[in-house]
């Protein structure tokens, strides 16, 4: 159930994006587009010879998104009947990699053959040229400070309940104190909403668009987007307060926990979709009326990634996907890049270590030792109370509070059977283990080996 | 109004923007009493440095094009200074051009009817 429950989040985060996206990215009605895979339609795409290039440039690459996506969607369905909570994680999360690398590879593609054909028709891209319109520079935000705040507020009292209640000031249903989760990932998802707040505040403030030499056309269609893009923002605000009021008041339940995740990623496609539809209906009401191009193709690697030295802004919009993308020739861009990068990297080769260091249990001086990298628990042995061992770790029900979940080792706070919360350092392949109870807590402990454990074990009784 | 700037042009950005505001007054897509976007509006806009914007303006100012006050910002002046003549770098440029434009082969009248054009048909003179 667990596992199943886990694989249709994942499947419900997944595959509506891809759908979604091969819509967005992939329309067929590429005439009535400002972006032609990564490239601004030109007029002279529609002139005779040429529109037929541009549309089997543009079915070739809806022809393998489709098919992709189809794979994916099939793929995903199938992942849905796998066994095993562990297992299903670990594929699910390579799967996604994957599935979003190979959904962009037809747009990547796509745009090659695009700026092929440009340079074909002689047509070169105005690097270093930007349009500013004059009566719409910095007077058109949709952002009003009130509504974004409220839902801050909303959240930041939710998270004040989960403290209170794990505080044991007030108490909810069956909601536990001292358990110390709901707090954090309460405070995690508010911290989420501060971030969503800044990014919106980053959106009302892009450059504005020039698509026509009548400045009434640009002030509406900026004004147009802006609000779109602030709705969105919003929307995603509440549903974000509102999800923090459900981890405060029932994170005792992991059922209700789960399915209020699953709602909160349909809400959030739901917003998205709305917000990409509004969009798409935006772009193709002042489709007419855009009279000014201003062409900087050259400057998007793969028509996704914008590299442009020529241009000092440091966010621009994004031309595959919604939102704003940052420009990597600018020094801002390169930090946040960087910063990214790096935090991948580094979070890969911790869970490497974590995966690639064996635990170790060992009794000296009186003292039982746990101990892994750079986390150690020492219990004297004159302070346990009792001591037994075990043979079957299913049997336990661990769930973590706050640690490490892996095949190889789990190890942090968990809640168990009976008890609401105990100190893990397990290698749980093996199934057996040490619980230890002292006057400061239980610890569930194990050796890397079974073998080990039980001579441990015999050791401290 | 639209401004266009090429970071390449030789031309430096202060003066891409002035002489676009300046044509920009002069064909009336910018009235008389106008508010121009602040400094840092304007430079945000443009992803340029607030000094880049802030000279433009400045000189826009000391030519008497633009009025600015701490309380308003810049405004286009109601009332341009009449100078009655052209200034000796403009009669140079002028000079270059209808000099390339006769090297290219333009006529006489092409050249005149250009002019006719850009001034405008009220002759304000």
């Amino acid at each position: 159930m667990e596992s199943l429950l886990f694989g249709s989040f994942m499947f419900i985060c997944l595959i509506p994006c891809l759908w979604i996206s091969l819509l967005y990215l992939y329309p067929k009605k590429w005439k009535e587009k400002k972006i032609v895979l990564g490239v601004k339609r030109r007029k002279e795409f529609g002139e005779a010879g040429t529109e037929e290039k541009v549309e089997a440039i543009v079915n070739e690459a809806n022809r393998q998104a489709t098919a992709i996506t189809l794979v994916c969607t099939v793929i995903g369905v199938i992942l849905l009947f796998l066994h095993g909570f562990l297992m299903q994680m670990f594929i699910w999360c390579g799967f996604i990699y994957i599935a979003l690398l190979a959904d962009m590879v037809p747009y990547i593609l796509g745009h090659a053959h695009m700026i092929a054909l440009k340079r074909e028709l002689g047509l070169s891209s105005e690097q270093g040229v930007s349009y500013v319109d004059l009566k719409a520079a910095g007077k058109i935000r949709a952002l009003k400070l009130p509504a974004v705040l409220l839902p801050n507020i909303a959240g930041l009292l939710a998270v004040g309940v989960a403290v209170l209640t794990d505080l044991g000031v007030i108490r909810f249903g069956n909601m536990r104190a001292g358990v110390h989760i709901a707090p954090w990932v309460c405070g995690m998802f508010w911290l989420m909403g501060i971030l969503i707040t800044v990014l919106a505040f980053l959106m009302d403030n892009m450059k504005n668009e020039v698509i026509a030499s009548d400045s009434d056309v640009n002030a509406n269609f900026n004004r147009a987007k802006k609000k779109n893009r602030a709705n969105m923002n919003i929307t995603f605000l509440w549903v974000n307060a509102a999800y923090i009021l459900i981890i405060a008041l029932f994170t005792y339940s992991e059922m209700i926990t789960m399915l209020s995740m699953a709602f909160y990623m349909i809400l959030l496609l739901a917003g998205i979709a709305v917000f990409v539809s509004t969009d798409k209906k935006i772009e193709a009401r002042y489709q007419k009326q855009t009279d000014l191009v201003s062409d900087d193709d050259e400057c998007w690697i793969g028509g996704m990634i914008y590299y442009n030295p020529k241009d000092r802004r440091f966010q621009v919009e994004k031309r595959a996907g919604v939102g704003a993308t940052v420009n990597l020739a600018h020094p801002g861009g390169k930090i946040v890049v960087g910063l990214a990068v790096l935090a991948l990297v580094l979070c890969f080769v911790w869970l490497g270590m974590i995966e690639a260091t064996p635990i170790d249990l060992r009794v000296e001086d009186g003292k039982l030792i746990c101990h892994q990298l750079r986390d150690e628990y020492v219990i004297r042995l004159d302070e346990i109370e009792s001591v037994s061992y075990g043979e079957d770790i299913g049997s336990l029900q661990l769930y973590r509070l706050a640690g490490v979940g892996m095949p190889t080792l789990l190890k942090g706070d968990f809640s168990a059977k009976d008890i609401t919360k105990c100190k893990v350092f397990l290698a749980p392949q093996e199934g057996v283990y040490i619980m230890v109870k002292t006057g400061n807590g239980i610890y569930i402990v194990s050796d890397t080996t079974a073998a080990e454990t039980k001579e441990i074990f015999e050791q401290i009784r | 109004m639209i401004i266009r700037i090429d970071e390449l042009s030789d031309v430096p950005i202060y003066l891409q923007i002035r002489n676009q505001i300046v044509m920009g007054i002069s064909s009336g897509e910018l009235a008389g009493g106008e508010q121009l976007p602040t400094v840092r509006a304007l430079a945000l806009e443009m992803g340029i440095n607030t000094m880049t914007v802030s000279k433009s303006y400045q000189l826009l100012k000391q030519e008497g094009y633009i009025m600015t006050d701490r309380k308003n910002g810049a405004r286009v002046r109601t009332e341009i200074r009449v100078q009655g003549g052209i200034s000796d770098s403009n009669k140079t440029e002028l000079k270059r051009i209808v000099s390339e434009a006769r090297l290219s082969g333009v006529s006489r009248q092409e050249i005149v009817s250009l002019v006719d054009e850009y001034y405008g048909t009220d002759d304000k003179g």
